[in-house]
């Protein structure tokens, strides 16, 4: 079988999660008398995800009608889930449906396989997202670029600015020591 | 008949009564006589001596008032004598009285005035002692005040130039020391500010389709650089 992308169905890991036990729902209500599978998938995942999924199972080549080709595939399909790498993904904002979707994407795109995002919302990176794949970590946010420009800018400020003098702390005339005196 | 003899024998004792009854009378009479006749001699005796007695008392009282005008008249004599001998002894009495009483007042009068006089010098004296006593006192208070003055002004000045020599400079080193992390505290403050206003405004300035876009522009220096081989 070929590789699974299972964007359309979720992203993050908790979302992997949630499918992984509804595919596992779905492979015991097979077994009934009554079962009919777009009725089952309909209940589970709606109707545009249901449709995605035939589709998903036509690409391949599951005889729906089959009892244990069903079951084959939901079991493959539990399977490879648990073995999509994670991403831990730092972002400056709480991202919508569509960013992750884009993401994952980009995944099956580019490194051709489904990665469950871990995500992390942290302002402080303002903008870009640090990466923690499979062990190694990369910062490829805006903030330390902004926290170097503000460094900077400050310490510019700090140069222009007029120095205080020291020697005005100095005894004046009339605390000297000379002039002083007592009554009489 | 048988009666007879208790007849006699009681007229023989009514006759006897009767004699004896005026024998007492015959009796009784006699001593009435004799009393009265008694009496009367009593009587005379009684009469005789009041009289002599009567006598006698006169001749008593007329010798008594005799003797009496006598003395009296002897009396009169030397009355009149005394007084006169002790109306000159009281009167030199008086007179010695007088002149000792002038003597001793004008004594006393010499006497309190010498004795006033003394005290007087003596009171001088003392008045004189206490002044100067005093005036020392004050003289010496004065130098005293002067010394402690002297010792002030000297502690103060002193003082003051420890306060410069010492003090003051390690004053002014704590102070620029303050100052100095003063300013560090408000430059690391003002470097938080402007940080979290930077982040703020750029969070939010920029469009999710930015971010969308800024999070893949990441991915793809990540793969360049080889995170996901």
């Amino acid at each position: 079988m070929e590789g699974l992308d299972l964007t359309d169905f979720f992203q993050t890991k908790e979302g992997s999660l949630d499918f992984s036990n509804r595919l596992a729902t779905l492979s015991e209500e097979i077994y009934k008398s009554d079962f009919n599978l777009e009725k089952s998938l309909t209940n589970h995942f709606g109707i545009q995800k249901k449709d995605k999924f035939i589709s998903i199972l036509r690409t391949h080549s599951v005889n729906t009608e089959s009892t244990s080709d069903l079951k084959k595939f939901l079991t493959f399909a539990q399977e490879e889930i648990k073995v999509f790498p994670v991403l831990s993904i730092k972002l400056a904002f709480d991202p919508n449906e569509k960013i992750l979707k884009a993401i994952s994407e980009w995944f099956i795109l580019n490194i051709k396989k489904q990665v469950l995002l871990e995500i992390i919302v942290d302002p402080k990176l303002v903008a870009g997202c640090d990466i923690s794949y499979k062990g190694e970590f990369k910062s490829m946010s805006v903030k330390p670029k902004l926290d170097q420009i503000i460094k900077d800018v400050l310490a510019n400020s700090k140069n222009s600015t007029p120095a205080t003098g020291k020697n005005n702390t100095s005894p004046g005339t009339n605390q000297n020591l000379d002039n002083f005196s007592i009554g009489r | 008949m048988d009666t007879l003899p208790f007849q006699f024998i009681t007229l023989f004792a009514n006759s006897a009564i009767l004699i004896f009854v005026f024998y007492y009378f015959f009796k009784l009479n006699a001593k009435e006589k004799e009393l009265e006749k008694k009496e009367g001699k009593v009587d005379a005796d009684y009469h005789h001596i009041v009289d002599e007695a009567l006598a006698k008392e006169r001749k008593i009282i007329d010798d008594a008032t005799t003797e009496a005008e006598k003395i009296i008249t002897d009396t009169d004599y030397a009355s009149t004598t005394d007084k006169d001998q002790l109306n000159l002894a009281l009167n030199k009495i008086v007179e010695d009285i007088k002149k000792e009483t002038a003597q001793t007042g004008h004594d006393l009068i010499d006497h309190y005035a010498s004795t006033l006089k003394v005290i007087s010098l003596h009171s001088q004296e003392n008045f004189q002692d206490v002044s100067k006593e005093f005036e020392d006192s004050l003289k010496k208070q004065i130098r005293d005040f002067q010394d402690v003055a002297k010792t002030l002004e000297t502690d103060l000045q002193k003082q003051i130039k420890d306060f410069h020599q010492s003090l003051l400079p390690n004053l002014q080193k704590e102070l620029e020391e303050y100052k100095t992390e003063r300013i560090k505290q408000t430059e690391e403050l003002v470097n938080t500010i402007t940080q979290k206003a930077a982040e703020e405004i750029f969070n939010k300035s920029i469009s999710i389709d930015d971010h969308q876009k800024l999070i893949i522009e990441s991915l793809e220096k990540a793969k360049k650089e080889g995170v996901f081989s």
